[in-house]
């Protein structure tokens, strides 16, 4: 039985980058927010190179995630300090450490971005 | 009086760990009182826990600047045992990425960086257990970072419609109603159409080197360029690492998508000081030198699965001194070589193995690191996932 971590945010973010990853790596975008695996589970996280090598590897993955959400029109939260880099920093941040669970990445991209349902919200 | 502070320090901790297991919207959890092993580890994770927040986390890094590993030590001797590993970084960073109207009028979408860097980085086994991690660095390091993703192909109006679709979808949609979602807004495309992107690293460090407890240590100055990089769906023909795993793919996920990224390659050049080094003490006198090191790491998708995954990925760190004594030579301490592969599955797949994790592994290592002088084959069984039975029975 896989471990008991609370599921991803239920949050339009969450439902976005859950279908990204699902679309790019061939896996449940359902099953990724119910059982919320640990980064060392993520099918782009190299549990056998180096942390130079993985590090640089992530980062290249944060920044993939980011080019998704500006081509399907997400922009960024505006808050003072807010940018294409911070928003890179927090979510590389988030992928690093092998035991993390993978929520990290919703919470970051929900964080530093502006979806419909947050415009919605405050409409 | 010792063992009542524990009683009661594990009462604490079941309080605390009651109150947040609330069952879950996937799954009920019967309440009972827990067993002594889940009380031992409640115990164990509030200490690494506390140890963290008193250390504030690594402040350019994770939360977590220490975590807990068990350490299986290779096939010819040594003991297994408890250990910890831990990362702490203190980075100073700046960062440039296009503006979004660049972005719109056809500059590529990437990144320049220039950082600073101080890091501890290694682990430590306790008592009389074999180490067989990574080296243990303290390091000072100036990072430059490139990385080129290609052109962005912004469509607005797909975004929006698949945003909608999913928040119509409602709270937990279902992968059906999720690859419904990307079908009417038509963002498939975008990643089917990605360009090849690329990302390197190139850092000057400056440190120590050690084994677990810097009794055997050697000061270290040198360079590193990492390069990494995800093909395009054109260009993912010449990713040759990838052709037998590709193959079945095809066989085993027909509709797979999927595309591997390509090897990255790491290449550093250093000027060791191995004068605290009393292992090379024993053979040489000469205690500064020159070493090369490479390391090629490739990582894939074996075959997709409702549960997840079947996944593989494969390291290989070769590390070589240049004009070394003879003495060295004929000690084989010029140079090294270091494998570790690892296949990968949920642990779902296997319902009959009673396991807490996510995934199980099956790790294969060969080869070893400078200061590491016992080699040797190891299958080894990792604290977050493991078959135990597979692991008793390779151990007979």
């Amino acid at each position: 039985m896989p471990p008991r971590n609370e599921p991803w945010p239920n949050t339009l973010a969450a439902k976005v980058l859950a279908s990204y990853f699902m679309m790019k790596y061939d896996i449940s975008a359902s099953n990724l927010r119910a059982l919320n695996p640990p980064m060392g589970a993520m099918p782009f996280f190299n549990n056998s190179a180096s942390a130079a090598i993985r590090e640089a590897e992530l980062a290249l993955v944060a920044a993939a995630i980011q080019k998704f959400l500006l081509e399907v029109g997400v922009p960024l939260e505006k808050f003072k300090g807010n940018s294409l880099s911070k928003a890179h920093a927090a979510l590389l941040r988030s992928m690093l450490i092998e035991a993390d669970p993978s929520s990290g990445m919703a919470i970051m991209v929900d964080e530093h971005y502006r979806f419909m349902d947050e415009k919605k919200k405050n409409a | 009086m010792l063992e009542r502070r524990a009683l009661i320090l594990a009462a604490a901790c079941l309080s605390a760990a009651s109150a947040f297991a609330e069952p879950t919207a996937t799954e009920a959890i019967p309440a009972r009182p827990p067993t002594a092993e889940e009380l031992k580890q409640l115990l164990v994770d509030a200490s690494v826990a506390r140890l963290n927040r008193l250390l504030g986390g690594s402040p350019s890094g994770g939360p977590e600047t220490i975590q807990l590993k068990f350490f299986e030590p290779d096939g010819e001797g040594g003991e297994g045992g408890w250990g910890v590993v831990y990362d702490w970084k203190l980075a100073k960073k700046t960062q440039r990425m296009p503006e979004e109207e660049d972005i719109r009028s056809g500059e590529p979408f990437g990144f320049s960086q220039m950082s600073y860097q101080f890091a501890l980085k290694g682990s430590h086994a306790f008592r009389d257990a074999v180490n067989n991690e990574d080296l243990s660095t303290a390091t000072l390091s100036l990072h430059l970072d490139r990385a080129d993703l290609g052109r962005a192909n912004i469509d607005e109006i797909a975004g929006e419609v698949f945003q909608q679709c999913l928040m119509d979808a409602g709270p937990t949609p279902t992968d059906e109603q999720t690859k419904a979602c990307i079908e009417t807004g038509a963002v498939d495309r975008l990643l089917a159409d990605e360009p090849t992107a690329w990302l390197y690293n190139l850092n000057f460090h400056g440190g120590l080197e050690a084994n677990q407890d810097y009794t055997n240590s050697r000061g270290l100055y040198g360079l590193n360029v990492v390069f990494v990089s995800e093909p395009s769906a054109a260009a993912s023909r010449y990713n040759v690492f990838d052709l037998p795993f590709r193959a079945l793919r095809k066989s085993m996920s027909p509709g797979s998508r999927y595309r591997a990224s390509f090897p990255s390659l790491s290449f550093s050049l250093d000027r060791l000081d191995a004068k605290d080094d009393e292992i090379r003490a024993a053979f040489t006198s000469k205690s500064t030198f020159t070493r090369a090191s490479a390391e090629v790491a490739f990582q894939t998708i074996l075959a997709s699965f409702d549960e997840g995954p079947l996944r593989f990925n494969i390291s290989y760190r070769y590390f070589h001194e240049f004009s070394p004594p003879e003495a060295i030579k004929i000690a084989n301490l010029d140079s090294f070589d270091y494998t570790k592969m690892q296949l990968r599955f949920p642990a779902r797949l296997l319902p009959i193995v009673e396991t807490d994790e996510y995934e199980l592994f099956v790790s294969y290592t060969d080869g070893k690191l400078p200061f590491d002088v016992t080699s040797g084959k190891a299958i080894e069984v990792g604290i977050s996932t493991s078959i135990d039975m597979l692991a008793r029975l390779l151990a007979k």
